[in-house]
């Protein structure tokens, strides 16, 4: 209750009153002042429930961060103050023409906005001092309020100082304001989509083209689904796409270490599988292919579509200059140039069949076999994945391999069928949006960062610390990197290597950070600024899927002392001197404005376009912004109420969208995005372009390497099989709690979903480990304790700890108490600069120190307790 | 400690040693009629008697932290239809009120025997209803560890064994009571105790291994009972476990000590007027000992299914 | 017409999201500790040695669902059988509620509930569970946790209605037998 009284006595001090803050916190449950009143007698709760009805109103209100979905989501303001919220009811729910319902940490949203450890005003760390003072009290100092003012001198200065003693690559990360005045280094590397981001582009064009939209994924008769699991990482509709499938008919078969949520529901089949192994085993179904195709009596593959639409698959059908060793076929059946099987030694050897896979990948040979006749015999298929599996080292073939075996069995271009990613917001349904924005309108131009240096992201924390990086093949540079900048991304915390990651903040001269709440990054820095949510601002539109179009509106002013990032950036634009004053931009609300009235709609011949809304002088009015008005398919201010159009949709609609169909009728005429035009079994440019990269030399084809840190790695001697220090293979699931980083302080959340470490009894047997206990988990990098939960769910040698718990770095233990994925991930750069989340190798261990509360019952970061 | 967890461990049992002290008080009374006369008994059980109710409304009135709105309790009447606990009050008011009327005709009313016979017989009734309406209480098809008739056995053998090592306790306070106010009642007083002793040590070891016996058939039960019940089981071995022993430990302690003392009155080696601490240790004991069994009761039920 | 409101319950759809009971904390301002609405995951099965090749483990009949739970609006409500105050109550189209004016605290309810339905408020001192959002139904609105399901596994009507519909099944494990209070429920089972 401590945390009660300093708030309102800091809330005085604020434009706020006392009154309006007790009204939001009890708004959130659990203080008796509301729930008494809504919470009494049978009387008292239906005067209670009349007066909500007449009182309040009902907001369309954002669900943003980077969780795959977008969802429908209302606030129900009264008097200032959001007392529930709600999903979508804009109209009638059918399985052709659905809401868009949202998720439990949708649902929980207004906990977030308005929990009592928002960030209310600037502020610094107490010790600090230019230059950092005592750097090593990063994390652990105390926090002092200051004013905006002075918060922004601070940071202007430091920046000044800091670019001109050390030089233009000085700053790690930053904003258009930093890049313009000096500039900032950037990072790169993917962390999203592995190695499919580098891979899918050069082998067949684009990632976003693989997939037919939710109403042809109906005529499936086998969907495969391989590390992807759209019930957790694409909340919201696309389990529900993916249910009607099934009851339309389609069986499922999920290729993943872990009977995931989706499985639970869809899995007609479970192909458990080790992490980081995928290409072996899909070497291993492209030799079943291969060795059992009988063009008359046992079809298996697509010939048709091979020899049209693809190249590399055999040695005939090779790009000029290419050596001819580098063909699918040959390295998948073992063969040398003259056909003969490959002695040891060679580089095709040995033939990738079944057993050969199985040692690696943990599927039994037989389940191989069968698995790849039932996908070539089945008609049609769609192949789908999550890219979970090109999230591993040394992975730069694993979708090169996915998509061989996508083409030999034919799922390319035909309804029904379809390949490649099914995650994030690709989920389910693909296709080009039937509705869309217009353009803002805005005034400025954004202004370049001067800074052309780019590390990559299994580099960065090490350059801070050794003041080096790789800048080409065999190629390291100098770099002296004296300040980070957090801002709208959680660096800290999503990317490897964060034990490092906290040595390094303790190293340079200035911190900042910018966020909603004293997530990781803000917690190591000296500056923290409070940023307004997307329901304190104006300019929130989005396409949840194709098929619909948000405009959400702003709940609430800004909270507390909260300000947008763009005004935070020309503020310090300003006193950097980058920005002219008298030219401002447009407000929010008339960028957002602008968009709407430039919004179109397919018609419903599936070509013409159409106006969404139709605006009158007297809307422009009403909303106060400029514009002129014109007609269309729904008066402005109805959509803005509603905040949502939706096509409707149904069976037999010119909407449907089927992925490549014309290029595989005529792939010159229609040619995809790569060097060749075709499908890549043999890439040339990947290869040449990784290699460029500096890390790795590898071959144009889908070569089967052994991930760092993958399982081949839990072995000290493979040979003979014996275990190493890290016997255990780690990986890192998206988990229902958060959206990465985002929502993990949520209370109701950390009750609904507790960060347990996931292992099979079988692992924790031989470890002396119960259901519950307390473990300890270490890598290469250092230890994390949790609460172990044992489950059949996951495959014996593999661990999962889901992914993106704030740290709880424990300076005395030593030891990260939150369960942070990436304190235990280790930066490896391979292939193309990629993170390699999903292999990491771990010991366990029972943890004999105290046990660790629930998290729903920590104390919320709160970093001023008295004022 | 959390309080609440304790009310109900305390409220039951101290009611339970209140119907046991005084179903034995009414049962000597009736043997010491005989011999020492009605009167003359009355007046040796009217200071009994009185710590009795006290104990009783102490008692109810602890229950009442059990609430979370003590001062609604009386709508716990309102259920007599079907609540148990409705009528586990109701009951408990009554054995309360008779014991208040008994009370007072034995402390201002002369004669009337009879209806002084009558009305300790309808208190102890009333006593046991409490006590047969306390068990039903936990007799809930949801709860597998409560719901066997072991329930209402244990409390019944609670119930007798704390009558039985409570009694002496009582009579040795009256006794001392009465020196101090130099009336002199001890040959009664020592004379029953004389008497008594060894039937109530023995009856306390029977007691106790009935006890045993039951616990026995609860573990059993437990064993082979439903997934819950098998967590209850889990509860009491991995967590309760030094719980369980040391209850059974103070059992057998105060058990053997009220033997032993038993014996040493008999072989005269002790006075009945030393006897009050040794017959107060070994009431304390067992009521340590069953308020721990209660407090165990209690904190091991687990729902079935979810 | 007698008349029993019940929840329907596909087993089948549900991926144990929990967005039914967020839904059902957001709507009614339960604090943490309270969820009129629960979700558990249930399963079963294990591993064994490949029967031809034994350095292969296999997954032997593993399976995993979710139920989402509150109050069952039971049939035979032993919550208020066992209410010594009066305090909970089935109405005439079969919810069964609290009237906190009247609770006690003594949390006999608790005890009885074979669902774990009733869940005592610390702060407000009175017992509190699902009120089958009574104030959305009079306002012809469906309850929180039903709109909130993304895989439309949750649904409402009359029980005699939902039977007609989707059979007869009221109990799956790891639910306790229906026997004991007649849940109004009816369920498809997962598989
Ligand atoms: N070990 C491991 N690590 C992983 C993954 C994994 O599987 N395993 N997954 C990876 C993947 S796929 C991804 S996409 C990345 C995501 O990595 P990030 O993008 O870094 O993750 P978020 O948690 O979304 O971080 C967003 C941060 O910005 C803040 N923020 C949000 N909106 C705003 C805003 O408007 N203004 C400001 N100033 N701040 C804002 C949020 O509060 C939050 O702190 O993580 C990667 N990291
Ligand atoms: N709730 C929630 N949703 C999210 C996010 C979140 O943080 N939380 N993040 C969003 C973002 S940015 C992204 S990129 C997506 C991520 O989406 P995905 O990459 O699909 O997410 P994961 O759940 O990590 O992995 C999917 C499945 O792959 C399995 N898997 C992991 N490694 C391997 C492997 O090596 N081989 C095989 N065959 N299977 C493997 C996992 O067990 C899991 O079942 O999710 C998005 N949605
Ligand atoms: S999936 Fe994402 S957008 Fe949808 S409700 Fe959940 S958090 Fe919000
Ligand atoms: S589920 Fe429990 S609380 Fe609900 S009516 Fe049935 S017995 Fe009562
Ligand atoms: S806690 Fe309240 S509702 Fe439950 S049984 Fe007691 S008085 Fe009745
Ligand atoms: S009906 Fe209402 S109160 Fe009951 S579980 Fe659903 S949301 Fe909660
Ligand atoms: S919202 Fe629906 S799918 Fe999710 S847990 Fe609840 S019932 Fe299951
Ligand atoms: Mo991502």
């Amino acid at each position: 209750m401590t945390e009660k009284n300093f708030l309102t006595k800091a809330l005085t001090k604020t434009a706020l009153t006392r009154r309006s803050f007790l009204k939001w916190s009890a708004a959130l449950g659990g203080t008796a002042a509301l729930a008494g009143g809504l919470g009494y007698g049978l009387k008292a709760v239906e005067a209670a429930a009349e007066q909500a009805a007449n009182e309040g109103k009902w907001v369309p209100a954002a669900c943003w961060g980077n969780c795959g979905g977008r969802c429908y989501n209302a606030a129900y303001v009264v008097d200032g103050v959001v007392t529930r919220q709600k999903t979508d009811d804009t109209h009638p729910d059918s399985p052709d023409f659905p809401q868009q319902r949202g998720c439990a940490r949708g649902r929980a949203q207004r906990h977030r906005v308005f929990g009592a450890d928002r960030i209310k005003y600037p502020m610094k760390r107490a010790h600090w001092e230019p230059g950092g003072g005592d750097k090593s009290l990063r994390g652990r100092d105390e926090w002092v309020r200051i004013t905006w003012d002075e918060a922004l001198d601070i940071v202007a200065s430091e920046i000044k100082r800091i670019s001109e003693t050390y030089g233009p690559n000085s700053i790690l990360w930053g904003t258009e304001a930093v890049g313009a005045y000096c500039g900032y280094i950037n990072t790169w590397g993917s962390t999203s989509s592995g190695t499919w981001a580098y891979t899918a582009p050069r082998v067949f064009g684009s990632q976003s083209t693989m997939g037919n939209d939710r109403l042809d994924m109906r005529n499936s008769k086998l969907i495969v689904m391989w590390s992807t699991d759209p019930t957790v990482c694409s909340a919201g509709s696309p389990a529900y796409h993916y249910l009607l499938s099934k009851r339309a008919g389609a069986k499922f078969i999920f290729v993943d270490p872990f009977y995931n949520w989706s499985a639970q529901v869809l899995a007609d089949e479970w192909i458990p599988i080790r992490p980081g192994t995928d290409t072996a085993m899909l070497l291993a179904m492209g030799y079943v292919l291969i060795s059992e195709d009988d063009p008359e009596n046992n079809p298996l593959i697509d010939w048709d579509f091979v020899n049209r639409c693809t190249i590399g698959f055999d040695k005939n059908n090779l790009p000029d200059g290419a050596d001819p060793e580098d063909n699918y076929k040959d390295y998948v059946l073992g063969l040398d140039r003259r056909g003969r099987v490959a002695a040891e030694g060679h580089k095709n050897y040995p033939p990738k069949t079944p057993e050969w896979a199985s040692e690696i990948c943990g599927v039994p040979p037989e389940k191989i076999r069968s698995f790849a006749l039932e996908i070539a015999q089945t008609k049609p298929v769609a192949f789908m994945e999550g890219d979970a599996s090109a999230r591993i080292n040394d992975a730069q073939t694993m979708g090169q391999a996915f998509t061989a075996i996508a083409a030999l069995i034919g799922s390319i271009g035909v309804s029904g069928g379809g390949f490649g990613q099914t995650r994030h917001s690709a989920a389910g349904n693909r296709g080009p949006n039937l509705i869309s924005a217009g353009s803002a309108n805005t005034v400025l131009e954004s202004l370049d960062n001067l800074c052309e240096l780019r590390i990559n992201n299994n580099e960065f924390w090490d350059a801070v610390l050794t003041g080096e990086y790789t800048s080409a093949v065999n190629e390291k540079t100098q770099v002296n990197i004296q300040m980070v900048y957090h801002t709208k991304g959680s660096h800290l915390q999503t990317k490897v290597g964060q034990a490092r990651g906290i040595q390094a903040m303790r190293k340079v001269e200035f911190a900042l950070a910018t966020d909603f709440h004293m997530a990781t990054g803000c917690r190591y820095s000296d500056v923290v600024l409070p940023v307004t949510t997307m329901w304190e601002r104006d300019n929130y539109i989005t396409n949840p899927n194709r098929e619909a179009l948000f405009w959400m509106n702003k709940v609430v002013e800004p909270l507390f002392e909260a300000k947008d990032d763009d005004w935070i950036d020309r503020q310090l634009g300003l006193r950097l001197g980058v920005y002219d004053p008298a030219v401002e931009e447009i407000s929010d609300k008339q960028q957002s404005f602008n968009r709407i009235a430039g919004a179109t709609v397919l018609a419903a011949d599936g070509k013409t376009k159409e106006t969404l809304v139709t605006i009158t002088q007297e809307d422009l009015d009403a909303l106060s912004v400029e514009g002129t008005p014109q007609t269309g398919l729904i008066p402005v201010m109805e959509y803005f109420e509603k905040g949502t159009y939706q096509v409707p949709r149904q069976d037999g609609d010119n909407f449907s969208y089927i992925a490549n169909q014309a290029f595989r009728e005529d792939p010159e005429a229609n040619p995809l995005r790569t060097e060749s035009g075709k499908v890549e079994l043999h890439c040339r440019v990947l290869a040449e372009d990784i290699y460029n990269l500096g890390w790795s030399k590898i071959r144009p084809i889908p070569e089967y390497i052994p991930a760092k840190r993958g399982y081949e790695e839990t072995f000290s001697d493979w040979k003979n099989k014996v275990k190493g220090p890290y016997p255990l293979q780690m990986y890192n699931k998206h988990y229902w709690r958060r959206s990465h980083s985002e929502f993990d302080n949520v209370l109701p959340l950390r009750e609904l979903f507790p960060q347990e470490f996931n292992m099979n009894p079988i692992d924790a047997e031989a470890r002396g480990i119960k259901d519950g206990d307390m473990v300890k988990i270490t890598s290469s990098e250092g230890s994390s304790i949790r609460r172990v939960c044992l489950t059949e769910r996951i495959m014996p040698g593999v661990t999962n700890l889901p992914h993106g718990a704030w740290t709880e770095f424990d300076d005395e233990l030593g030891v990260d108490k939150a369960g942070s994925d990436n304190y235990l991930e280790a930066p490896v750069p391979t292939v193309e600069g990629h993170s390699g989340f999903n292999s990491q190798i771990v010991q366990v261990e029972k943890w004999d120190g105290p046990r660790l509360l629930p998290d729903s019952q920590w104390p919320q970061r709160i970093p001023i307790k008295e004022v | 400690m959390n309080i609440r967890e304790w009310t109900l461990p305390i409220y039951t049992i101290l009611t339970q040693l209140s119907v046991g002290t005084l179903f034995l008080i009414w049962v000597i009374r009736a043997l010491g009629r005989m011999k020492w006369g009605a009167e003359k008994v009355d007046q040796s059980i009217k200071i009994p008697l009185f710590i009795i109710l006290t104990t009783i409304i102490f008692a109810i009135g602890f229950a009442h932290f059990h609430l979370s709105r003590p001062y609604l309790s009386f709508l716990a009447l309102r259920n007599l239809q079907s609540s148990w606990l409705s009528r586990e009050l109701l009951a408990n008011l009554l054995y309360i009120i008779s014991v208040i009327i008994l009370l007072y005709i034995l402390w201002f009313v002369k004669g009337h025997q009879r209806l002084k016979t009558i009305l300790g017989w309808m208190a102890v009734l009333f006593g046991f209803a409490t006590d047969y309406c306390m068990s039903r209480i936990y007799l809930l098809p949801s709860q597998p560890a409560w719901n066997t008739l072991l329930t209402p056995i244990s409390f019944l053998l609670t119930t007798f064994l704390l009558g039985v090592v409570t009694i002496p306790v009582l009579m040795m306070m009256d006794l001392i009571f009465k020196r101090s106010q130099e009336q002199d009642n001890q040959a009664l007083h020592a004379q029953f105790i004389e008497a008594s002793l060894g039937w109530l040590a023995a009856a306390a070891s029977f007691l106790c291994i009935l006890m045993v016996i039951v616990i026995s058939f609860q573990i059993g039960a437990l064993f082979s009972g439903s997934t819950a019940a098998q967590t209850s089981l889990r509860l009491l071995t991995d967590i309760y476990e030094p719980l369980v022993l040391l209850r059974l430990v103070l059992l057998f302690v105060a058990v053997g000590w009220y033997v032993a003392t038993a014996l040493q009155l008999r072989q005269k080696k002790v006075s009945v007027g030393k006897l009050l601490p040794h017959v107060f240790a070994v009431c304390l004991l067992v009521m340590v000992a069953e308020i721990l069994g209660r407090f165990l009761f209690y904190a091991i039920h687990v729902r079935i299914g979810i | 017409m007698a008349k029993q409101l019940a929840f329907y319950f596909d087993a089948s759809a549900c991926t144990g999201c929990k967005a039914c009971a967020m839904a059902c904390k957001d709507k009614n301002n339960l604090p943490v500790g309270i969820n009129w609405r629960k979700v558990f995951d249930y399963g079963g099965g294990g591993w064994i040695q490949h029967p031809a090749h034994p350095e292969f483990m296999i997954p032997n009949n593993v399976f995993v669902y979710s139920t989402s739970t509150a109050c069952m609006h039971c049939e035979k409500p032993l919550c208020a059988e066992a209410c010594p105050a009066k305090a909970i109550f089935k109405r005439d189209d079969g919810v069964v509620l609290i009237d906190k004016d009247l609770c006690i605290g003594c949390r006999y309810c608790e005890w009885a509930c074979p669902y774990g339905a009733p869940q005592f408020n610390e702060e407000l001192g009175v017992m509190t569970k699902c009120d089958f959002c009574q104030d959305y139904l009079a306002q012809g609105q469906n309850p929180a946790c039903v709109d909130q399901c993304p895989q439309r596994a949750l649904g409402f009507g009359e029980l005699d209605e939902l039977r007609q519909m989707y059979g007869n099944i009221n109990a799956i494990e790891p639910l306790p037998s229906s026997d004991i209070s007649h849940p109004a429920i009816v369920i498809t089972p997962h598989k």
